[in-house]
């Protein structure tokens, strides 16, 4: 039987875990209100930006391969870099478990295939696993929750977009989370670049009026369009990671509780045999004198 | 044919507008254009200016930052980083924004290039089109 002393100090460390957890929990809702409402604000934009996109390049579609907007061309996929986004911070239930087991697969996949992988960054909990996997990270974005803002997906999409275009990678995927609900999030492995616009009917709706000309719209569209995109990953990560977090802080609260709980019987089960113990040998002791 | 358009207005903050207008003008980069319903398919690139619209009878105005416009015969689709109403303006923030950008742009003197030079640029012209904006519509 564990002795008093020993249960007490047990349920005053697990009442002061509760604590943080709540705290935790408590946090992680506020911010993911926050982060909820931008994504959500974000979603008809970027949904808005590829419809546009989509129909300017659906009618360039029957343009020379040679005069194909760059962000446009497929090639043979010999490498390809995986964008991959994680938070900084842990104690969000399985959020970037499941980005690095992700990504892990693709690239067994890929590797598989003979491509080479390199990776680009987001998050330190994603890089702490990437480096002790040794895998090629051509650049690692730190602090990008921190102040997260258009700018600063701006930097990461030119980034992507001057190695695709410079020719050291033929194809580029974005590994996040994407946020579904407070309790639930998906993995997504999504084609960032090239580009890949929706199927769309052309030949109904006819030819635009181009202002500026049509390679001129492009080149001011596509970047602009693969930078929401990775601005709305971004986006989309933190609401999850604090969704994640905010879940797996409360069923650490309740887990805890039941923990106190069961403490607290056990505390008072030992205390009632030591009343019992002590009653016992004073009742011994009292027949003993009456001989 | 119809004889609205729907007009939406979309930034990464939210569908600003949505709302049928009868008639849109908006600043592209080579100049203003109109658009009635029926209008032929037309995609575009948008400046900072002020985006003006006919709406149940009413005449409304908005200052719009740089993005994209893609117009059909039914609809107006507006992408751009930034929109302000003349209700969001308040006047005398934004022409101190607009001496501010104006004197930072001097300083720059002769040497007219870099990303710093194109952003204070950008805040000049946004700063522009909403003093524009707000005089535009305490005109009528």
């Amino acid at each position: 039987m564990a002795n008093l002393k020993e249960i007490r100090k047990r349920i005053g460390s697990v009442k002061s875990t509760q604590k943080i957890t709540r705290a935790m929990k408590l946090v992680a809702a506020a911010r993911l209100r926050k982060a909820q409402q931008a994504i959500q604000e974000l979603r008809p934009y970027a949904v808005k930006t590829y419809e546009v996109l989509s129909s300017v390049a659906a009618r360039t579609s029957d343009d020379e391969p040679e005069t194909l907007h760059p962000l446009l061309q497929r090639r043979e996929e010999k490498n390809v870099m995986l964008v991959v986004v994680t938070s900084d911070r842990g104690l969000a239930g399985a959020f970037n478990s499941g980005i690095t087991k992700a990504t892990e697969r693709r690239w067994r996949e890929l590797e598989a295939a003979g491509v080479n992988v390199c990776f680009a960054v987001i998050g330190r909990k994603g890089r702490d696993y990437l480096r002790r996997r040794h895998a090629d990270i051509r650049h690692e974005f730190t602090g990008v929750f921190e102040n997260l803002s258009v700018e600063r997906a701006g930097e990461i999409g030119r980034f992507i977009m001057d190695e695709y275009t410079g020719k050291k990678l033929d194809a580029c995927y974005l590994v996040y989370n994407e946020f579904k609900s407070a309790i639930s999030q998906d993995v997504r492995v999504e084609s960032l670049l090239p580009i890949v616009p929706m199927e769309t009917d052309a030949e109904d709706v006819g030819d635009f009026i181009y202002e500026p000309s049509k390679p001129e719209l492009l080149d001011r569209l596509l970047p602009m369009y693969v930078e929401v995109e990775v601005f709305r990953g971004l986006l989309e990560s933190v609401a999850s990671e604090h969704g994640a977090r905010m879940t797996a802080m409360d069923s650490a609260t309740n887990n805890a509780s039941d923990m106190i709980d069961r403490l607290t019987l056990q505390y008072n089960r030992a205390r009632q045999a030591a009343i019992t113990t002590e009653l016992m040998e004073i009742i011994g002791g009292a027949e003993a004198l009456k001989g | 044919m119809a004889a609205v358009l729907n007009l939406e207005v979309a930034t990464p903050t939210g569908l600003a507008l949505k709302t049928d207008a009868t008639s849109v003008a908006a600043p592209s980069v080579r100049g203003e254009f109109g658009v009635l319903p029926g209008h032929l398919p037309l995609l575009a690139a948008l400046r900072c200016g002020v985006l003006e619209y006919v709406a149940n009878g009413k005449k409304h105005v908005a200052a719009i930052g740089p993005g994209f416009v893609e117009a059909g015969p039914d609809k107006v689709l507006l992408l751009t980083d930034m929109i302000a109403t003349p209700e969001d303006i308040d006047l005398s923030v934004v022409k101190a924004e607009y001496t501010a950008a104006n004197e930072a742009l001097r300083a720059f003197g002769e040497r007219h290039e870099g990303p710093e030079f194109a952003e204070l640029e950008r805040d000049k012209e946004w700063a522009e089109a909403r003093i524009k904006a707000h005089e535009m519509a305490s005109a009528r």
